[in-house]
């Protein structure tokens, strides 16, 4: 789109410039205990006011990473309500790395709703379930 | 000049009806060696089975498992020739076949009672054993006769 | 002494381990109805597993990540879901067989209809994968697998003769033979897929992350693959070989398992029988366990879930959910009455369809720096890599008009 002198400064905020399609999506986010939560399935980015004519110096921020059903919308076209979103906030990302590590443990966010609930309601259930293997 | 156009068109109608037919019959005549040499092979295997249980080299299980699958592959060949319709005159190879094939899952299940009688036969045995043998070739030598026609 | 030790296991192990229904049913079908002449499609596979399983190997022990977690990253999403679709379809394919097996199996042991022992089969494999730890589940199937060897002990017992033998290897066709050149070929191609199937790769990659193994673990991961999977290679061949010096000659194409374990009866009787019994429940059971824990492994990988058999069943819920949905689909299709047998025929050609899709990622993430630092292919591993590619394309394409052409090899 733009000519690639044009790309903007990085922040002046000390920090790292990251490629979205390179280094975060496809990753794979990991707790401080290294479980597993999700893998980064799309990327939600705050919406400028103008699409058509991006303003360099309010440029649209990641504001948090998405997993879960936008997997289909992002491999098949088209798009959920917001609403539907699973967020894991960009604030709780630590380290984007080869994986990405977020700060806190996996069972607090959102996104590993679906594991919490298998796990109480139907593995759990089943007896020997709760045990570690011998 | 339209009777010539119709004249031509009939001609490659009846060949084309020709040929279709040749290759019907040419992949019934196949389906029915195949048939043919699927059950001659399974025939061969139950023999064999029999052979090795005469030589004490057999667990009984194994010789139920080798028989019964023995006796359900003969039972599906049997009825795949049974409906294989007779066309291009291969009726009387198919007949000949079926009845070798029925013959072949009597002896079968003559093997079958005999062993799990309370003291087997080993003469009986050795008798089914070689009619499987014979039926075996007798369907090979079918087989054959319809690949090369 | 006790590194020796775990290097015996590892071989051991893999020896066992490399034996599955797919080798067993296709082995002995080829040997039955072509002899040795397909020995070399045998040769070429096990190369080929060697070259795909250690790269994979290499790539868990360097990156720490398993290769289908890097797939998805490397090559993006929707390529990673082609590749993931695949490769969980044939896994079912090949979980229904390797079920199948274990009942057959169990049929020749004991005279009670397969129909029985799937259930009971299916059963048996959940049981073991929820509760039995990995290593213990691994060395155990491995090592009574290798009562498989007591065909590579029947083919000197029964006084082949060896002359014969050594021209079918050479490529001189055997006076039984009268196949035609397309099912021939047909069956190297089943032969190809039975010999490089897609699951052993991903288990082992994830199978090297469950035994946390580090760099320095990759010369031991290197013996197990290169001694062990040719010394499995050549229990296959000797499967072939058993039922080509007896089967062969007497005309009996080999359609069910009964009849690969007739040339152990011709050579030791009973008592041979019951080692190899022994062999095949061993066998498909440990495949069983190994395509099971591909199935879930591969999906958790993909989406990102806590997997593994180090993590207890309540903290890796999903991993173990799709396991247990993949048997119970499994056993669905065998109590639908298929063949177990036609179902193992189908699934080696199938998994030699998707090979290409299975093993181009892995070539690709076994090249990439960021994960593998220092330990990247060199080139003489892509140089084969590459060639092997292209053999796998051609097989893959090759397969479907083959099979429509023999009818399936009839």
């Amino acid at each position: 789109m733009t000519d690639h002198r044009d790309l903007p400064m990085p922040p002046p905020v000390a920090g790292r410039v990251l490629d979205a399609d390179l280094d975060l999506l496809d990753r794979q986010i990991l707790d401080p205990d290294g479980v597993p939560v999700s893998t980064v399935d799309d990327l939600e980015l705050t919406d400028p006011d103008d699409l058509e004519h991006l303003d360099p110096d309010t440029p649209p921020v990641v504001s948090a990473l998405l997993t879960g059903p936008i997997l289909a919308t992002r491999i098949f076209g088209g798009r959920m309500p917001d609403s539907r979103f699973i967020r894991i906030p960009w604030k709780v990302v630590a380290d984007p790395g080869i994986v990405v590590t977020v700060g806190v443990a996996a069972d607090s966010l959102d996104a590993s709703w679906a594991e919490r609930w298998m796990s109480e309601h139907v593995i759990g259930r089943i007896p020997g379930g709760r045990h570690d293997p011998e | 000049m339209i009777f010539r156009r119709l004249a031509i068109a009939a001609v490659c109608a009846v060949l084309a009806a020709g040929l279709a037919g040749c290759s019907a019959d040419a992949s019934a005549r196949s389906a029915l060696s195949q048939s043919a040499g699927t059950a001659a092979s399974t025939a061969r295997s139950a023999g064999l089975v029999l052979g090795l249980d005469q030589g004490d080299r057999l667990l009984p299980s194994v010789m139920d498992t080798g028989l019964s699958d023995a006796a359900d592959r003969l039972a599906t060949e049997a009825q795949a020739v049974a409906t294989m319709t007779a066309t291009g005159g291969i009726g009387a190879s198919r007949d000949r076949i079926l009845a070798d094939i029925r013959d072949a899952q009597d002896e079968v299940a003559s093997a079958q009672r005999v062993s799990a009688a309370a003291n087997t036969s080993a003469a009986a045995l050795d008798r089914q054993r070689r009619t499987l043998d014979r039926l075996a070739q007798q369907l090979d030598a079918a087989a054959k006769r319809l690949e090369q026609q | 002494m006790k590194g020796l030790f775990a290097v015996a296991l590892g071989v051991l192990t893999a020896i066992g381990g490399f034996v599955d229904i797919g080798d067993l049913v296709t082995s002995s079908v080829v040997g039955s109805r072509f002899g040795l002449t397909l020995a070399w499609v045998l040769v070429l596979g096990t190369v080929g597993i060697c070259l795909f399983a250690q790269m994979s190997g290499r790539v868990a022990a360097v990156s720490g990540r398993a290769t289908f977690e890097i797939i998805r990253e490397r090559l993006g999403a929707r390529l990673a879901v082609a590749n993931l679709s695949a490769s969980f379809l044939i896994n079912l394919l090949t979980l229904t067989a390797e079920i199948g097996g274990i009942a057959l199996a169990m049929q020749l042991a004991s005279s009670i209809s397969p129909g029985l022992w799937f259930p009971v089969a299916a059963f048996a494999v959940w049981i073991v994968i929820w509760r039995v730890r990995f290593s213990i589940l691994e060395n155990v199937t491995g090592l009574l697998g290798l009562a498989l060897v007591v065909f590579a002990v029947a083919v000197f017992f029964l006084h082949p003769d060896w002359s014969a033998l050594g021209s079918q290897l050479l490529q001189q066709p055997s006076p039984h033979t009268d196949e035609s050149p397309a099912t021939y070929w047909y069956y190297a191609v089943a032969l190809f897929g039975a010999a490089m199937t897609p699951y052993e790769v991903f288990f082992f990659s994830s199978g090297a992350i469950e035994e946390k193994w580090k760099p320095k673990d990759l010369a031991q991961s290197r013996v197990n693959v290169l001694v062990g999977f040719p010394l499995g290679a050549i229990l296959s061949l000797s499967i072939a070989a058993c039922a080509a010096i007896v089967l062969l000659p007497k005309g009996i194409a080999v359609t069910s398992l009964y009849e690969t374990a007739l040339p152990i009866a011709q050579a030791f009787g009973k008592i041979g029988l019951i080692v190899a019994i022994l062999g095949f429940v061993a066998a498909t059971f440990g495949a069983s366990l190994e395509v099971t824990l591909s199935s879930g492994y591969t999906l958790a990988q993909f989406f990102g879930w806590p997997w593994g058999k180090f993590r207890r069943p309540a903290h890796a819920s999903r991993f173990h959910a799709a396991m247990i949905l993949s048997l119970v689909v499994a056993l669905g299709i065998l109590l639908t009455g298929v063949d177990p047998v036609q179902v193992t025929e189908i699934s080696v050609v199938f998994s030699a369809i998707a090979l290409p899709l299975t093993y181009l990622p892995i070539l690709i993430v076994a090249n990439d720096p960021k994960y593998m630092g220092d330990h990247v292919n060199g080139r003489v591993t892509n140089v084969v890599g590459l060639i092997f590619l292209g053999i796998i394309l051609v097989a893959s394409i090759a397969a479907i008009p083959l099979m429509i052409v023999t009818g399936a090899g009839a």
